[in-house]
């Protein structure tokens, strides 16, 4: 394939997983323009790791290692930041008919019970809503299956209790 | 939460509009840090140079000694942060973003350990810089019975650095938690 031709698969790619990046992103950072800036740190660490994608592992794994990597950059990097600075904007959004609005309150409290996990916990329910399999997410985050599986399991506990929380 | 639960809390979370790709914009984004990176290094650097003639310049010449502990700390003290975190820049410029990320926490948790670090001594410099200024403003007026005012300035200044120092290191300290969780 020549260089251009690459280059083309490589954008297709990163646009393809755009939906999954901007929602990991969605997951790490709850302050909107953060988020934009993380969502596009994401896709162009993607962009470019893709270049040296050479089938060491499968493609979706490959790119959840990317994102959740830089995620995990974007929170090192937090600590030059205020942090203290939330954004609530979904609670507020009242720009949408009624029907939609109940499907955004109850995304929004899944979204803040996501962020109320601890980190380990995070990582693994991320991977999990997005349909990645036990073996896989084991690959991802490098830990055995049956750590995950442990993983998962308190993070299925800690985030029913949230949403009761949040309801 | 059982199986269907958990089923049920995917597909609402994948039902949440994203934002259409971007990919040139993100580009464009990088070559602006890259490039705010490379002037970011050369400004420092450039400090460091003046200060460091600065304070070989003071040597020299017969400057004040209170100027030339300034100019001395202020070398020191730069000199061994402008290395420092420039081998962390290079570090975190290296951490492969394609490896696993049990691999990859173990090296962010690294660099901040040495971010700690770096605050410690921040502190440590700063407060072993106050006391030689504070015995200094004695001896000063031990032999002349007058309080130099630069030099109680020069202490205040001292001063005002340590809080900020603490909650830096504070910060990077929270955060070090948020990534061992």
């Amino acid at each position: 394939m020549n260089e251009q031709g690459r280059e083309l698969d490589r954008s297709a790619i990163v646009e393809t997983y755009w939906p999954q990046i901007s929602r990991a992103a969605k997951g790490y950072e709850n302050r909107p323009p953060q988020r934009e800036e993380l969502t596009q740190d994401m896709a162009f660490a993607l962009w470019r790791a893709l270049g040296n994608f050479a089938g060491q592992c499968k493609l979706n794994t490959y790119v959840y290692r990317v994102i959740h990597n830089v995620a995990v950059d974007h929170i090192r990097k937090s600590s030059k930041h205020n942090e203290d600075e939330l954004a609530d904007e979904h609670a507020h959004s009242t720009d949408s008919p009624e029907a939609n609005m109940q499907q955004q309150q109850k995304q929004y409290r899944l979204e803040k019970a996501i962020h109320q996990l601890p980190l380990s916990l995070r990582q693994v329910m991320l991977l999990k809503l997005e349909g990645v399999d036990t073996a896989e997410a084991s690959d991802v985050l490098g830990i055995s299956e049956a750590n995950v599986g442990v993983r998962l399991h308190r993070a299925k506990t800690l985030l029913t209790e949230q949403l009761k929380e949040n309801a | 939460m059982d199986n269907q639960d958990l089923s049920d809390l995917a597909q609402l979370w994948q039902s949440a509009p994203t934002p259409p790709p971007a990919l040139e914009k993100c580009i464009q984004r990088h070559k602006k840090q890259r490039l705010r990176l490379f002037l970011s290094i050369a400004f420092e650097t450039l400090i460091m140079l003046l200060v460091s003639v600065w304070f070989v310049q003071a040597l020299l010449e017969s400057t004040p000694f209170v100027t030339q502990l300034w100019l001395g700390f202020g070398c020191v003290w730069g000199a061994s942060l402008y290395v420092l975190v420039n081998q962390s820049r290079m570090a975190s410029l290296s951490i492969l973003k394609s490896q696993q990320l049990s691999q990859a926490l173990e090296m962010h948790q690294q660099l901040l350990r040495q971010e700690i670090w770096r605050w410690d001594l921040s502190i440590k410099a700063t407060l072993l810089f106050a006391l030689a200024l504070v015995l200094f403003i004695l001896i000063q007026y031990i032999m002349s019975s007058t309080l130099a005012a630069k030099s109680l300035l020069g202490l205040l200044a001292v001063a005002a650095l340590l809080p900020v120092f603490k909650m830096k290191k504070r910060r990077v300290q929270k955060v070090m938690r948020t990534l061992s969780e």
